[in-house]
Parts: structure tokens; C-alpha cells; sequence
């Protein structure tokens, strides 16, 4: 004989949102935390930020109809304002990660004296691989201001590193 | 690919792999979030009458337009046009700010307001189909600097400030300032200031805003106001004043003080955000010397393209400073929006020309037709003489 139980409509919507999250969770949390690690350059402050991401999708998840691209907006725009924060008060970037290859290691102090914007584009293009129009979309801007940011980066970094 | 952008891509993964994500991230983030869903809220709030006319947001977005004015072509025209006298009356400053907050802003426009308790943050929208407004006082503690680095939005002036304030009492929040000192001749001085915060206030939630004001200092003593221009999170829409108060035997640059706050937050799902981008472009310009000494008026049509189609006649007002040339204006647009629909509304700006590049920071208001009750904030970047890329994020409400 088969039980039958009754599951609230509430209950329902309950399980489907922590399945969303977590699912969420499961593709998106590590990806993400290195993302702003290679930002931020910290590995409490990516965390930190991450999850007050998933905590902000958690809270608008009726209204999103792409949580993952809601996720990587959230986690960038702090990453910004983690990176503006940083230079306004304290102008200087985070020591280098301890066993970091020598080019890395250039190439992470260069990083960190973009401006931020273009170290965001940077970072979201050749370490997230996303295109142009994709990082438009994750930091709203324009496709041409991001087109600029990138072009300016790289031609700076270029500059730095063969220097 | 190129060989450097591979090496590039290879050591951001390098540099990438040295993180080392929690491995019990997914409890934390849960107990996060229930304690989001804990918090009782304990404030008392004013239910305001859905009245847009009379509405503190829209007083003080309008407010902040004639603050703020839209003025593409000052720079340039200015710099072909200056006299030989660049001299800028001492008093022009105090015409960027309202000295006193709208009487509108702080009161009701109900005539017969209710006060209720404060509805549980998560579901404003269900209880309250009215705009909330709260009023929160406390205390602040400001530590203050000044460099010279660029800001978020690439001016360089002679100096630049930024300010790190913490505020308590009625709610928890973080801001940090950037500001732009103007050593305008004359004497006096003007700081455009725009900040963000991250803040909890009971009974509205958690969110951050993004505001814009000015910062005055007389006889050694300063204060400020702001205008809320936008919000995200529980905060989406908001509008609103900030006003600080210093206790003035504290100094300027680590100062502490009382703040009065008022903000309007819309009903939830009353709101439809769009983001606009796309080029305006300056022709028929004309110019000629202001009312005020070293002052340039400078008219134009400027034509939008992208996700706004329109026009609207521009009139701004620009002074030269030692290295920049700084002014506002306003632009009164006429067209259609994307996802909003079509009717007019105030676009203003606060802009500078200077060594470091041709930046405007603008705001919206509305407005008649779909754009009534309309506000905004955003940017035009030059990208050559007569072309801007603008830049907008607006918010209309949905039922009008």
C-alpha cells in the first residue's frame, strides 16, 4: 500500500529554490571564487563576496530569469567595488600569492596597477574566456567601452611586461 | 590568440589556481541567507499616498536635474570661446545645490498619513502597494583624505578627496566617497561629490546606493547633501536626501556628526529597469558669454541613436577652471526608449573637460507620457567632437 504525501505548494516552491541554489552551488561556486580571487587577490575577500552573490540571488531568485548571469554580474560588480574601495584608500595591491611562477608573479603585480575596469575586462576575458559582448552584459557597460578597456589593458600590460 | 595573450590567459590560471575555495561555502552561504530571512525589522514607517505629483522623488529627481544639467558641448565650445577674463564670481557655486532640502522631502505628501509598522522587508511589495518613505537619524563617523587620483569616472581635478564614513543609529551602513575639489577663482570652492554605500536599514532591506552631492566649507566649517540617484536590491528606485551634519570642533578631515536621512523606496514590481547605451550626437551649437562673469552659454540640438531615439535642445553653462573646464546643463529629450516607450523627460549632467579626458555624469528625471515618474543615472564618454556614448540606467514605473 502506497502512502501518499501531501506536499504544500509553499513547501514546493521552498525545495525547488534551495535546488536552484544549490545546483547554482555546485556549478558555479569554485569558478566563481577564483574569478575573484584573481581580482580582489584575496582569498577570505573572494569568498566573502561570493557568497554575499549567492545570498542576493537566493533573495531575487523570483525575479531572475538567469541566475548563473545574475551570479557572475553580482560577483564582478563587487569585485569592483572591493578593487575601487582598495585603491582610494590604501593605493596599494595585495603581496603576491607565496610560490607563484616568476611571470605570474609579474604579470599579478602589473594587473594590479590597471585601472580597475580594465583589469576587470582583462581578467574576464583571458582567464573567464568570455567574449566581448558577454562582459558588456556581466559589467553593463557598452560592447565598445568594453572593447576600449581591453584594448587599453593589454597594450599597458604589453608594455609592462616587455619593459 | 597571440603568444602574449596565451601567456597572459596561462597566468591568470596560474594565478587563478592559487585560491582555495571553502569546502563548506554551500553551509555558510545558507546560514546567510536564513539570517536574512531572520531579521525582524523594528522601525516604524510612513505609508505615503500614491500621488506621483506631489512626490518627494520626484521633487528632489527634479531637484536634482536643476542640480545637475546636461552639457555635452561645454568643454570644447568654452575652450574656443573663453574671454580673457576667466574670473568666476564667488557665488556661482552655491547655484549647484539647493541650500535647504525640498519641504517636500521630508513630510508626507498624504495629506492624512498612516503609520504603520514596519512590513517585513521580503514582502513590501504584497503589504504596501504605496512608496515607502523612513526618515533615520543617527550619528557618523568620517575619516576623510585627499589625492590626486583619478575617480571612478576618470576626472582628474587639482585635487581629489575621498572619504570613508561609517554610519550608525537607525541603520547600519558603509559609504565610501569620491569627490572632485573645483579651486574655482573667486575664492570659493565646489567639491562634486558621488559615493556608494552598502546599507541595512530595518524595515527596507539591504541593498546600496549610489548618490551625488555637494560639500561646502564656510568659515572652516562643511556639511553636505546628497541626492539618492539610484539603488540596487531592496533599494532599487530609491530616491531620496542625505544630509550630514558635523560637529564642527571636529576637523574636516576626521570628522564626526549627526545624519538625517529620507528615503523612498517604491513599491516592489512597480519598477521596470532598463539599460540604455548608444551615441548622441552635438550640431547646431551656439554660444555666448552668460549673465555671471567668465561664465559661457552654450545651446545645441543633440540627436540620440541606440536605445534612445530622439532629440532635445541642450543649454549649458560652463566656467573655466586652472586645468579643466567644468559646468552643467540639461537636455530636454523628446523619443522613444527601449522597453519603456516614448515621451519626454529631463536628461542633466554635471561634466568636466580636462587633460584627462571629456566625462559627463548624468541623471534622469521624467517626464510626461511613458516617461513620467522616470529616473536614472549614467555617463557620456566623448568619443570625438561632436559624438558622445551614453550610457544609462532607468527605471520607469510600470503602472502609470
Amino acid at each position: 500500500m502506497m502512502e501518499e504525501v501531501a506536499i504544500s505548494r509553499d513547501t514546493r516552491k521552498v525545495i525547488e529554490r534551495v535546488d536552484v541554489l544549490e545546483r547554482l552551488y555546485r556549478t558555479e561556486y569554485t569558478g566563481m571564487v577564483r574569478l575573484a580571487y584573481t581580482l580582489v587577490g584575496s582569498n577570505a575577500e573572494a569568498e566573502d563576496l561570493v557568497q554575499e552573490s549567492f545570498v542576493e540571488v537566493a533573495r531575487r531568485l523570483d525575479e531572475i530569469r538567469k541566475p548563473g548571469a545574475y551570479l557572475r554580474s553580482a560577483v564582478v560588480s563587487r569585485c569592483r567595488s572591493v578593487l575601487r574601495r582598495r585603491r582610494v584608500i590604501a593605493l596599494h595591491p595585495p603581496e603576491p600569492p607565496a610560490g607563484l611562477a616568476s611571470d605570474a608573479g609579474e604579470l599579478w603585480d602589473v594587473l594590479g596597477r590597471l585601472p580597475e575596469d580594465q583589469r576587470i575586462v582583462v581578467v574576464l576575458r583571458y582567464y573567464g574566456g568570455y567574449r566581448a559582448s558577454e562582459i558588456a552584459s556581466i559589467v553593463d557597460m557598452p560592447g565598445a567601452t568594453v572593447r576600449s578597456h581591453l584594448r587599453r589593458g593589454l597594450k599597458a600590460l604589453r608594455e609592462e611586461l616587455d619593459s | 590568440m597571440t603568444r602574449f595573450t596565451d601567456r597572459v590567459t596561462r597566468d591568470l590560471h596560474q594565478i587563478a589556481d592559487r585560491s582555495t575555495p571553502s569546502s563548506t561555502a554551500w553551509d555558510s552561504i545558507r546560514t546567510r541567507i536564513d539570517e536574512q530571512t531572520d531579521q525582524p525589522p523594528t522601525m516604524e514607517v510612513i505609508v505615503l499616498s500614491p500621488d506621483r505629483n506631489e512626490s518627494p522623488k520626484r521633487g528632489w529627481m527634479l531637484a536634482a536635474a536643476a542640480v545637475a544639467g546636461l552639457a555635452l558641448l561645454g568643454g570644447l565650445v568654452f575652450a574656443t570661446t573663453r574671454s580673457d577674463d576667466d574670473t568666476v564670481p564667488a557665488d556661482t557655486p552655491t547655484a549647484t545645490l539647493p541650500a535647504e532640502p525640498a519641504p517636500d522631502a521630508q513630510v508626507d505628501s498624504d495629506p492624512d498619513p498612516v503609520v504603520a509598522p514596519a512590513p517585513d522587508p521580503t514582502t513590501v511589495a504584497e503589504v504596501a502597494p504605496e512608496p515607502i518613505t523612513v526618515t533615520l537619524t543617527g550619528t557618523f563617523t568620517m575619516t576623510k583624505e585627499f589625492k590626486t587620483v583619478p575617480s571612478r569616472s576618470g576626472l582628474i581635478g587639482d585635487q581629489m578627496w575621498v572619504a570613508d564614513t561609517r554610519f550608525d543609529g537607525d541603520l547600519s551602513a558603509t559609504a565610501y566617497d569620491y569627490g572632485q575639489v573645483w579651486n574655482l577663482p573667486g575664492g570659493s570652492s565646489f567639491e562634486y561629490t558621488e559615493g556608494d554605500m552598502t546599507a541595512t536599514i530595518n524595515g527596507l532591506g539591504v541593498g546600496s546606493l549610489n548618490y551625488r552631492g555637494s560639500a561646502q566649507t564656510i568659515d572652516g566649517v562643511w556639511s553636505s547633501e546628497s541626492v539618492i540617484a539610484s539603488g540596487t536590491a531592496d533599494f532599487e528606485g530609491a530616491s531620496g536626501t542625505l544630509i550630514l551634519r558635523p560637529d564642527p570642533a571636529t576637523p574636516t578631515d576626521s570628522s564626526t556628526g549627526t545624519y538625517e536621512w529620507t528615503i523612498t523606496v517604491p513599491p516592489k514590481g512597480s519598477l521596470q529597469t532598463v539599460t540604455a547605451t548608444g551615441t548622441v550626437v552635438a550640431s547646431d551649437t551656439t554660444s555666448e558669454p552668460g549673465d555671471r562673469e567668465g561664465e559661457t552659454v552654450i545651446t545645441a540640438l543633440h540627436t540620440f541613436d541606440g536605445s534612445m531615439v530622439g532629440s532635445g535642445t541642450s543649454r549649458a553653462t560652463a566656467w573655466r577652471t586652472d586645468s579643466s573646464v567644468v559646468g552643467t546643463g540639461t537636455v530636454e529629450f523628446t523619443g522613444t526608449i527601449d522597453g519603456i516607450g516614448t515621451g519626454t523627460m529631463t536628461v542633466g549632467d554635471v561634466f568636466s573637460y580636462g587633460p584627462n579626458g571629456n566625462v559627463s555624469i548624468a541623471a534622469m528625471s521624467g517626464g510626461t507620457g511613458d516617461f513620467e515618474g522616470i529616473s536614472g543615472t549614467g555617463r557620456y564618454v566623448q568619443i570625438d567632437g561632436t559624438t558622445w556614448e551614453y550610457s544609462f540606467v532607468l527605471a520607469a514605473p510600470v503602472d502609470k
